[in-house]
Protein backbone atom coordinates (compact mmCIF):
# COMPACT_ATOMS: atom_id res chain seq x y z
CA UNK A 1 0.00 0.00 0.00
CA UNK A 2 2.78 2.44 0.99
CA UNK A 3 4.72 1.39 -2.07
CA UNK A 4 1.73 2.14 -4.26
CA UNK A 5 1.35 5.58 -2.73
CA UNK A 6 5.06 6.25 -3.20
CA UNK A 7 4.86 5.20 -6.83
CA UNK A 8 1.91 7.51 -7.47
CA UNK A 9 3.64 10.44 -5.78
CA UNK A 10 6.92 9.78 -7.62
CA UNK A 11 5.25 9.42 -10.99
CA UNK A 12 3.25 12.60 -10.40
CA UNK A 13 6.44 14.46 -9.47
CA UNK A 14 8.11 13.21 -12.66
CA UNK A 15 5.08 14.35 -14.68
CA UNK A 16 5.21 17.81 -13.14
CA UNK A 17 8.96 17.92 -13.69
CA UNK A 18 8.62 17.02 -17.37
CA UNK A 19 5.99 19.72 -17.81
CA UNK A 20 8.25 22.29 -16.14
CA UNK A 21 11.13 21.36 -18.43
CA UNK A 22 8.97 21.59 -21.55
CA UNK A 23 7.65 24.97 -20.47
CA UNK A 24 11.20 26.19 -19.85
CA UNK A 25 12.49 24.92 -23.17
CA UNK A 26 9.81 26.35 -25.41
CA UNK A 27 8.98 29.61 -23.65
CA UNK A 28 11.75 31.14 -21.59
CA UNK A 29 13.77 33.63 -23.61
CA UNK A 30 17.44 33.04 -24.14
CA UNK A 31 18.48 36.08 -22.14
CA UNK A 32 17.39 34.67 -18.80
CA UNK A 33 20.51 32.98 -17.50
CA UNK A 34 19.03 32.38 -14.06
CA UNK A 35 16.28 30.26 -15.52
CA UNK A 36 18.75 28.41 -17.71
CA UNK A 37 20.49 27.25 -14.54
CA UNK A 38 17.11 26.23 -13.16
CA UNK A 39 16.44 24.32 -16.37
CA UNK A 40 19.77 22.52 -16.06
CA UNK A 41 18.86 21.56 -12.50
CA UNK A 42 15.45 20.28 -13.56
CA UNK A 43 16.96 18.19 -16.36
CA UNK A 44 19.49 16.75 -13.92
CA UNK A 45 16.63 15.99 -11.56
CA UNK A 46 14.62 14.26 -14.28
CA UNK A 47 17.53 12.19 -15.58
CA UNK A 48 18.40 11.08 -12.06
CA UNK A 49 14.76 10.13 -11.34
CA UNK A 50 14.42 8.18 -14.57
CA UNK A 51 17.71 6.31 -14.27
CA UNK A 52 17.12 5.61 -10.57
CA UNK A 53 13.68 4.30 -11.40
CA UNK A 54 15.16 2.09 -14.13
CA UNK A 55 17.69 0.61 -11.71
CA UNK A 56 15.07 0.15 -8.99
CA UNK A 57 12.71 -1.73 -11.30
CA UNK A 58 15.57 -4.08 -12.19
CA UNK A 59 16.27 -4.50 -8.45
CA UNK A 60 19.70 -2.88 -8.89
CA UNK A 61 21.28 -0.55 -6.34
CA UNK A 62 20.64 3.00 -7.52
CA UNK A 63 22.32 4.78 -4.62
CA UNK A 64 25.48 5.75 -6.60
CA UNK A 65 23.19 8.10 -8.50
CA UNK A 66 22.36 9.89 -5.28
CA UNK A 67 26.05 10.60 -4.72
CA UNK A 68 26.37 12.14 -8.17
CA UNK A 69 23.08 13.96 -7.92
CA UNK A 70 24.01 15.51 -4.55
CA UNK A 71 27.18 17.01 -6.04
CA UNK A 72 25.52 18.49 -9.13
CA UNK A 73 22.46 19.61 -7.19
CA UNK A 74 24.76 21.54 -4.86
CA UNK A 75 26.72 23.19 -7.69
CA UNK A 76 23.66 24.20 -9.74
CA UNK A 77 21.54 25.47 -6.87
CA UNK A 78 24.52 27.34 -5.43
CA UNK A 79 25.02 29.02 -8.78
CA UNK A 80 21.32 29.89 -8.82
CA UNK A 81 21.63 31.53 -5.42
CA UNK A 82 24.82 33.33 -6.40
CA UNK A 83 22.80 35.23 -8.99
CA UNK A 84 19.76 35.71 -6.75
CA UNK A 85 21.84 36.94 -3.80
CA UNK A 86 23.84 39.35 -5.91
CA UNK A 87 23.86 41.94 -3.14
CA UNK A 88 25.52 39.62 -0.63
CA UNK A 89 29.18 40.49 -0.90
CA UNK A 90 30.44 37.40 0.97
CA UNK A 91 28.71 35.00 -1.35
CA UNK A 92 29.93 36.93 -4.39
CA UNK A 93 33.50 37.11 -3.12
CA UNK A 94 34.03 33.57 -1.91
CA UNK A 95 31.61 31.70 -4.14
CA UNK A 96 33.92 29.65 -6.31
CA UNK A 97 36.28 28.80 -3.46
CA UNK A 98 33.32 27.65 -1.41
CA UNK A 99 31.94 25.55 -4.28
CA UNK A 100 35.31 23.93 -4.79
CA UNK A 101 35.80 23.21 -1.09
CA UNK A 102 32.38 21.65 -0.56
CA UNK A 103 32.61 19.68 -3.80
CA UNK A 104 35.90 18.21 -2.59
CA UNK A 105 34.20 17.26 0.70
CA UNK A 106 31.25 15.65 -1.08
CA UNK A 107 33.51 13.65 -3.41
CA UNK A 108 35.84 12.68 -0.56
CA UNK A 109 32.86 11.44 1.44
CA UNK A 110 31.86 9.19 -1.44
CA UNK A 111 35.39 7.87 -1.93
CA UNK A 112 36.64 7.51 1.63
CA UNK A 113 33.84 7.70 4.18
CA UNK A 114 30.60 6.32 2.85
CA UNK A 115 30.19 3.65 0.22
CA UNK A 116 28.64 4.74 -3.06
CA UNK A 117 26.27 1.78 -2.67
CA UNK A 118 24.90 3.29 0.51
CA UNK A 119 23.33 6.65 1.33
CA UNK A 120 25.68 9.61 1.39
CA UNK A 121 23.97 10.92 4.49
CA UNK A 122 26.97 13.05 5.50
CA UNK A 123 27.26 14.82 2.18
CA UNK A 124 23.53 15.01 1.59
CA UNK A 125 22.91 16.54 5.03
CA UNK A 126 25.73 19.05 4.51
CA UNK A 127 24.39 20.06 1.11
CA UNK A 128 20.86 20.34 2.47
CA UNK A 129 22.03 22.54 5.34
CA UNK A 130 23.86 24.78 2.84
CA UNK A 131 20.77 25.05 0.62
CA UNK A 132 18.60 25.80 3.65
CA UNK A 133 21.10 28.51 4.59
CA UNK A 134 20.88 30.07 1.13
CA UNK A 135 17.09 30.14 1.40
CA UNK A 136 17.20 31.69 4.87
CA UNK A 137 19.75 34.30 3.75
CA UNK A 138 17.43 35.23 0.88
CA UNK A 139 14.51 35.65 3.27
CA UNK A 140 16.64 37.64 5.69
CA UNK A 141 18.03 39.87 2.93
CA UNK A 142 14.64 40.82 1.58
CA UNK A 143 12.33 40.70 4.59
CA UNK A 144 13.50 44.10 5.83
CA UNK A 145 13.46 45.90 2.49
CA UNK A 146 10.95 45.96 -0.31
CA UNK A 147 11.92 43.93 -3.32
CA UNK A 148 10.86 45.16 -6.73
CA UNK A 149 7.80 43.08 -7.44
CA UNK A 150 7.53 41.59 -10.90
CA UNK A 151 6.88 38.09 -12.22
CA UNK A 152 10.58 37.19 -12.04
CA UNK A 153 10.90 38.06 -8.36
CA UNK A 154 7.64 36.27 -7.58
CA UNK A 155 9.04 33.20 -9.33
CA UNK A 156 12.33 33.40 -7.40
CA UNK A 157 10.41 33.67 -4.13
CA UNK A 158 8.45 30.53 -4.98
CA UNK A 159 11.61 28.64 -5.93
CA UNK A 160 13.22 29.76 -2.69
CA UNK A 161 10.19 28.60 -0.72
CA UNK A 162 10.32 25.26 -2.54
CA UNK A 163 14.00 24.76 -1.72
CA UNK A 164 13.49 25.72 1.92
CA UNK A 165 10.41 23.59 2.51
CA UNK A 166 11.72 20.49 0.75
CA UNK A 167 15.25 20.44 2.11
CA UNK A 168 14.20 21.38 5.67
CA UNK A 169 11.51 18.75 5.83
CA UNK A 170 13.55 15.96 4.25
CA UNK A 171 16.69 16.77 6.24
CA UNK A 172 15.97 14.19 8.94
CA UNK A 173 15.03 11.54 6.40
CA UNK A 174 18.41 11.71 4.70
CA UNK A 175 20.23 12.22 7.98
CA UNK A 176 19.01 8.85 9.23
CA UNK A 177 18.89 7.17 5.82
CA UNK A 178 21.84 4.85 6.39
CA UNK A 179 20.34 3.66 9.65
CA UNK A 180 17.48 2.15 7.66
CA UNK A 181 19.94 -0.04 5.82
CA UNK A 182 21.88 -1.01 8.91
CA UNK A 183 18.91 -1.70 11.18
CA UNK A 184 16.50 -2.93 8.53
CA UNK A 185 13.71 -0.84 9.96
CA UNK A 186 10.55 -1.44 7.99
CA UNK A 187 8.98 1.87 8.90
CA UNK A 188 11.43 3.66 6.62
CA UNK A 189 8.97 3.07 3.79
CA UNK A 190 6.62 5.55 5.42
CA UNK A 191 9.35 8.18 5.46
CA UNK A 192 10.17 7.62 1.82
CA UNK A 193 6.50 8.17 1.06
CA UNK A 194 6.78 11.44 3.01
CA UNK A 195 9.89 12.30 0.95
CA UNK A 196 8.02 11.54 -2.27
CA UNK A 197 5.19 13.81 -1.12
CA UNK A 198 7.60 16.60 -0.24
CA UNK A 199 9.31 16.17 -3.61
CA UNK A 200 5.95 16.52 -5.35
CA UNK A 201 5.28 19.77 -3.45
CA UNK A 202 8.76 20.94 -4.46
CA UNK A 203 8.12 20.22 -8.13
CA UNK A 204 4.69 21.86 -8.08
CA UNK A 205 6.08 25.07 -6.56
CA UNK A 206 8.83 25.14 -9.21
CA UNK A 207 6.23 24.64 -11.92
CA UNK A 208 4.12 27.54 -10.62
CA UNK A 209 7.26 29.71 -10.56
CA UNK A 210 8.09 28.86 -14.17
CA UNK A 211 4.46 29.39 -15.19
CA UNK A 212 4.53 32.93 -13.77
CA UNK A 213 7.66 33.80 -15.76
CA UNK A 214 6.51 32.18 -18.99
CA UNK A 215 3.06 33.72 -19.03
CA UNK A 216 4.37 37.14 -18.06
CA UNK A 217 6.46 36.95 -21.22
CA UNK A 218 3.44 35.93 -23.26
CA UNK A 219 1.45 38.92 -21.99
CA UNK A 220 4.20 41.35 -22.93
CA UNK A 221 4.46 40.17 -26.57
CA UNK B 1 19.34 -4.56 17.81
CA UNK B 2 22.60 -3.11 16.41
CA UNK B 3 23.24 0.62 16.34
CA UNK B 4 21.83 1.41 19.81
CA UNK B 5 18.59 2.97 18.59
CA UNK B 6 15.26 1.37 19.10
CA UNK B 7 12.74 1.43 16.27
CA UNK B 8 10.35 3.65 18.16
CA UNK B 9 13.05 6.15 19.09
CA UNK B 10 14.20 6.53 15.49
CA UNK B 11 10.60 6.87 14.35
CA UNK B 12 9.92 9.49 16.97
CA UNK B 13 13.07 11.53 16.30
CA UNK B 14 12.53 11.50 12.58
CA UNK B 15 8.83 12.32 12.77
CA UNK B 16 9.45 15.16 15.20
CA UNK B 17 12.36 16.39 13.14
CA UNK B 18 10.35 16.40 9.92
CA UNK B 19 7.37 18.13 11.48
CA UNK B 20 9.50 20.71 13.26
CA UNK B 21 11.52 21.55 10.19
CA UNK B 22 8.39 21.66 8.02
CA UNK B 23 6.67 23.98 10.50
CA UNK B 24 9.75 26.20 10.78
CA UNK B 25 10.21 26.47 7.04
CA UNK B 26 6.51 27.24 6.46
CA UNK B 27 6.62 29.84 9.23
CA UNK B 28 9.67 31.47 7.68
CA UNK B 29 8.11 31.55 4.22
CA UNK B 30 4.88 33.01 5.61
CA UNK B 31 6.84 35.57 7.63
CA UNK B 32 8.66 36.64 4.48
CA UNK B 33 5.50 37.05 2.43
CA UNK B 34 3.79 38.94 5.24
CA UNK B 35 6.73 41.30 5.73
CA UNK B 36 6.90 42.02 2.00
CA UNK B 37 3.18 42.71 1.95
CA UNK B 38 3.48 44.98 4.97
CA UNK B 39 6.39 46.88 3.39
CA UNK B 40 4.42 47.21 0.17
CA UNK B 41 1.39 48.53 2.06
CA UNK B 42 3.57 51.04 3.87
CA UNK B 43 5.10 52.13 0.57
CA UNK B 44 1.65 52.54 -0.98
CA UNK B 45 0.43 54.57 2.00
CA UNK B 46 3.51 56.79 1.75
CA UNK B 47 2.99 57.21 -1.99
CA UNK B 48 -0.68 57.97 -1.44
CA UNK B 49 0.18 60.61 1.17
CA UNK B 50 2.74 62.13 -1.17
CA UNK B 51 0.19 62.19 -3.97
CA UNK B 52 -2.43 63.79 -1.73
CA UNK B 53 0.11 66.36 -0.61
CA UNK B 54 1.05 67.16 -4.21
CA UNK B 55 -2.62 67.44 -5.13
CA UNK B 56 -3.29 69.71 -2.19
CA UNK B 57 -0.30 71.83 -3.20
CA UNK B 58 -1.62 72.05 -6.73
CA UNK B 59 -5.12 72.98 -5.56
CA UNK B 60 -3.68 75.64 -3.29
CA UNK B 61 -1.69 76.98 -6.22
CA UNK B 62 -4.81 77.18 -8.32
CA UNK B 63 -6.78 78.88 -5.54
CA UNK B 64 -3.94 81.32 -4.96
CA UNK B 65 -3.77 81.97 -8.68
CA UNK B 66 -7.50 82.76 -8.78
CA UNK B 67 -7.21 84.98 -5.73
CA UNK B 68 -4.40 86.91 -7.37
CA UNK B 69 -6.32 87.21 -10.61
CA UNK B 70 -9.29 88.57 -8.69
CA UNK B 71 -7.12 91.05 -6.88
CA UNK B 72 -5.36 92.20 -10.04
CA UNK B 73 -8.68 92.44 -11.91
CA UNK B 74 -10.11 94.52 -9.09
CA UNK B 75 -7.03 96.76 -8.90
CA UNK B 76 -7.02 97.22 -12.65
CA UNK B 77 -10.70 98.13 -12.71
CA UNK B 78 -10.89 100.16 -9.52
CA UNK B 79 -7.48 101.85 -9.45
CA UNK B 80 -6.02 102.05 -12.91
CA UNK B 81 -9.33 102.05 -14.74
CA UNK B 82 -10.77 104.83 -12.65
CA UNK B 83 -7.59 106.94 -12.90
CA UNK B 84 -7.56 106.53 -16.66
CA UNK B 85 -11.14 107.80 -16.67
CA UNK B 86 -10.02 110.81 -14.65
CA UNK B 87 -7.24 111.47 -17.18
CA UNK B 88 -9.83 111.17 -19.97
CA UNK B 89 -12.11 113.68 -18.31
CA UNK B 90 -9.25 116.13 -17.77
CA UNK B 91 -8.26 115.76 -21.42
CA UNK B 92 -11.83 116.89 -22.28
CA UNK B 93 -11.28 120.01 -20.13
CA UNK B 94 -8.03 120.70 -21.98
CA UNK B 95 -9.87 120.18 -25.26
CA UNK B 96 -12.50 122.72 -24.28
CA UNK B 97 -9.87 125.20 -23.09
CA UNK B 98 -7.73 124.81 -26.23
CA UNK B 99 -10.58 125.26 -28.76
CA UNK B 100 -8.70 128.07 -30.51
CA UNK B 101 -5.44 126.18 -30.83
CA UNK B 102 -5.56 123.46 -33.53
CA UNK B 103 -2.08 122.03 -32.79
CA UNK B 104 -3.08 121.47 -29.15
CA UNK B 105 -6.45 120.06 -30.24
CA UNK B 106 -4.63 117.59 -32.48
CA UNK B 107 -2.36 116.54 -29.62
CA UNK B 108 -5.33 116.18 -27.29
CA UNK B 109 -7.14 114.07 -29.89
CA UNK B 110 -4.13 111.73 -30.23
CA UNK B 111 -3.80 111.46 -26.46
CA UNK B 112 -7.56 110.74 -26.12
CA UNK B 113 -7.21 107.94 -28.65
CA UNK B 114 -4.41 106.34 -26.67
CA UNK B 115 -6.35 106.77 -23.43
CA UNK B 116 -9.43 105.13 -24.98
CA UNK B 117 -7.36 102.21 -26.21
CA UNK B 118 -5.73 101.92 -22.78
CA UNK B 119 -9.10 102.01 -21.01
CA UNK B 120 -10.45 99.30 -23.35
CA UNK B 121 -7.34 97.19 -22.91
CA UNK B 122 -7.45 97.56 -19.13
CA UNK B 123 -11.11 96.60 -19.14
CA UNK B 124 -10.41 93.60 -21.35
CA UNK B 125 -7.49 92.41 -19.23
CA UNK B 126 -9.52 92.84 -16.07
CA UNK B 127 -12.41 91.03 -17.68
CA UNK B 128 -10.24 88.17 -18.90
CA UNK B 129 -8.70 87.77 -15.48
CA UNK B 130 -12.06 87.43 -13.80
CA UNK B 131 -15.25 88.06 -15.76
CA UNK B 132 -17.70 89.90 -13.54
CA UNK B 133 -20.54 88.15 -15.39
CA UNK B 134 -19.48 84.86 -13.85
CA UNK B 135 -19.68 86.26 -10.37
CA UNK B 136 -22.87 88.23 -10.94
CA UNK B 137 -24.91 86.08 -13.31
CA UNK B 138 -23.42 82.60 -13.21
CA UNK B 139 -21.66 80.15 -15.48
CA UNK B 140 -24.05 80.05 -18.44
CA UNK B 141 -24.11 83.80 -18.90
CA UNK B 142 -20.32 83.98 -18.53
CA UNK B 143 -19.82 81.24 -21.15
CA UNK B 144 -22.32 82.96 -23.47
CA UNK B 145 -20.38 86.18 -23.13
CA UNK B 146 -17.11 84.32 -23.78
CA UNK B 147 -18.53 82.72 -26.92
CA UNK B 148 -19.78 86.09 -28.19
CA UNK B 149 -16.33 87.59 -27.71
CA UNK B 150 -14.82 84.94 -29.96
CA UNK B 151 -17.68 85.17 -32.45
CA UNK B 152 -16.96 88.89 -32.87
CA UNK B 153 -13.35 88.14 -33.79
CA UNK B 154 -14.56 86.18 -36.89
CA UNK B 155 -11.66 83.77 -36.60
CA UNK B 156 -13.75 81.03 -35.06
CA UNK B 157 -17.39 80.12 -34.76
CA UNK B 158 -18.29 79.10 -31.20
CA UNK B 159 -21.71 77.54 -30.60
CA UNK B 160 -23.05 77.08 -27.13
CA UNK B 161 -26.00 74.82 -26.39
CA UNK B 162 -27.36 74.50 -22.86
CA UNK B 163 -29.00 71.08 -22.82
CA UNK B 164 -30.00 71.21 -19.19
CA UNK B 165 -30.20 74.09 -16.73
CA UNK B 166 -31.55 73.46 -13.25
CA UNK B 167 -30.33 76.79 -11.90
CA UNK B 168 -27.04 78.18 -10.64
CA UNK B 169 -24.44 75.82 -9.29
CA UNK B 170 -24.16 76.35 -5.57
CA UNK B 171 -20.39 76.11 -5.50
CA UNK B 172 -18.81 79.20 -7.10
CA UNK B 173 -15.43 77.49 -7.19
CA UNK B 174 -16.90 74.74 -9.37
CA UNK B 175 -18.42 77.36 -11.68
CA UNK B 176 -15.07 79.12 -11.91
CA UNK B 177 -13.18 75.86 -12.54
CA UNK B 178 -15.56 74.85 -15.32
CA UNK B 179 -15.34 78.31 -16.84
CA UNK B 180 -11.54 78.16 -16.82
CA UNK B 181 -11.63 74.72 -18.43
CA UNK B 182 -13.80 76.06 -21.25
CA UNK B 183 -11.53 79.10 -21.60
CA UNK B 184 -8.47 76.86 -21.84
CA UNK B 185 -10.12 74.51 -24.34
CA UNK B 186 -11.12 77.39 -26.64
CA UNK B 187 -7.67 78.91 -26.36
CA UNK B 188 -6.06 75.55 -27.29
CA UNK B 189 -8.47 74.99 -30.17
CA UNK B 190 -7.53 78.34 -31.68
CA UNK B 191 -3.81 78.33 -30.89
CA UNK B 192 -2.89 74.68 -31.51
CA UNK B 193 -5.85 73.10 -33.23
CA UNK B 194 -6.46 75.98 -35.69
CA UNK B 195 -10.14 75.17 -35.39
CA UNK B 196 -12.80 77.16 -37.19
CA UNK B 197 -15.80 75.59 -35.53
CA UNK B 198 -16.27 74.89 -31.83
CA UNK B 199 -19.35 73.49 -30.16
CA UNK B 200 -19.98 73.50 -26.43
CA UNK B 201 -22.80 71.52 -24.86
CA UNK B 202 -23.61 72.03 -21.20
CA UNK B 203 -25.76 70.06 -18.81
CA UNK B 204 -26.16 71.76 -15.45
CA UNK B 205 -28.29 69.56 -13.26
CA UNK B 206 -29.00 70.00 -9.59
CA UNK B 207 -26.84 66.98 -8.74
CA UNK B 208 -24.37 66.75 -11.57
CA UNK B 209 -22.89 68.68 -14.44
CA UNK B 210 -21.57 67.67 -17.82
CA UNK B 211 -19.61 69.43 -20.51
CA UNK B 212 -19.09 68.20 -24.06
CA UNK B 213 -16.62 70.19 -26.11
CA UNK B 214 -15.88 69.59 -29.79
CA UNK B 215 -13.79 71.34 -32.38
CA UNK B 216 -12.94 70.72 -36.02
CA UNK B 217 -9.26 71.47 -35.62
CA UNK B 218 -6.31 69.36 -36.70
CA UNK B 219 -6.44 67.16 -33.62
CA UNK B 220 -3.46 65.39 -32.11
CA UNK B 221 -2.01 61.96 -31.38
CA UNK B 222 -3.45 60.93 -28.00
CA UNK B 223 -0.56 58.52 -27.39
CA UNK B 224 1.81 61.48 -27.26
CA UNK B 225 -0.41 63.44 -24.85
CA UNK B 226 1.14 62.02 -21.69
CA UNK B 227 4.66 62.90 -22.86
CA UNK B 228 3.83 66.40 -24.04
CA UNK B 229 1.16 67.51 -21.61
CA UNK B 230 1.31 71.29 -21.38
CA UNK B 231 0.64 73.39 -18.31
CA UNK B 232 -2.81 74.26 -19.63
CA UNK B 233 -3.85 70.62 -19.91
CA UNK B 234 -2.39 69.83 -16.49
CA UNK B 235 -4.26 72.80 -15.11
CA UNK B 236 -7.50 71.50 -16.60
CA UNK B 237 -6.95 68.06 -15.12
CA UNK B 238 -6.27 69.55 -11.72
CA UNK B 239 -9.45 71.63 -11.91
CA UNK B 240 -11.47 68.55 -12.89
CA UNK B 241 -10.01 66.69 -9.91
CA UNK B 242 -10.82 69.62 -7.66
CA UNK B 243 -14.42 69.33 -8.78
CA UNK B 244 -14.26 65.62 -8.01
CA UNK B 245 -15.03 64.91 -11.64
CA UNK B 246 -13.69 63.01 -14.62
CA UNK B 247 -12.31 64.20 -17.92
CA UNK B 248 -12.11 62.19 -21.10
CA UNK B 249 -10.27 63.41 -24.20
CA UNK B 250 -10.69 61.87 -27.62
CA UNK B 251 -8.73 62.99 -30.62
CA UNK B 252 -6.78 61.82 -33.61
CA UNK B 253 -4.83 63.60 -36.32
CA UNK B 254 -7.10 65.57 -38.62
CA UNK B 255 -10.20 64.65 -36.62
CA UNK B 256 -10.46 67.51 -34.16
CA UNK B 257 -11.02 66.96 -30.47
CA UNK B 258 -13.83 65.79 -28.23
CA UNK B 259 -13.59 66.50 -24.53
CA UNK B 260 -16.09 65.29 -21.96
CA UNK B 261 -16.09 66.55 -18.41
CA UNK B 262 -18.50 65.32 -15.79
CA UNK B 263 -18.81 65.86 -12.07
CA UNK B 264 -21.27 65.62 -9.24
CA UNK B 265 -22.21 68.85 -7.51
Amino acid sequence: MLLKIQEILSDSAIGVLIFSIILCLIRIKRGKFLFKILLAFLILNLLTELVADYFWRRKMNNLPLLHLYTLFEFVLLSWFYKIVLRENKWIQKYFWSFIFFISVLVISNSIFLQSIYGFNSNAKTLVQLILISYAVIYIYSYSLKLEEVNEDTKAIRLINAAVLIYHSSSLFIFLFSNMFLINDIKIHKGFWVVNAGLNLIFQVLILIAIWKVVFKQTKSI
Amino acid sequence: MEGGFQTDEVYLIMAMGILTMLALSLALVLFFYKSQRRLLQEKMIAQQSELQYQEKLLYNNILTQEKERKRIAKDLHDDIGSKLNVIFLNMHRIERAAKESPPILDMVSDINQVINITIDTTRRISHDLLPPTLDNFGLIEAVKELCETYQKSDSVNVLLEVKQNDGRLVDKTTELNLFRIIQELISNSIKHGEAEQISIDLWLGSENLKLEYRDNGKGFDLAKLDDKKGLGTQNMESRVKMMGGKMNIQSSMGEGILVRVSAEV
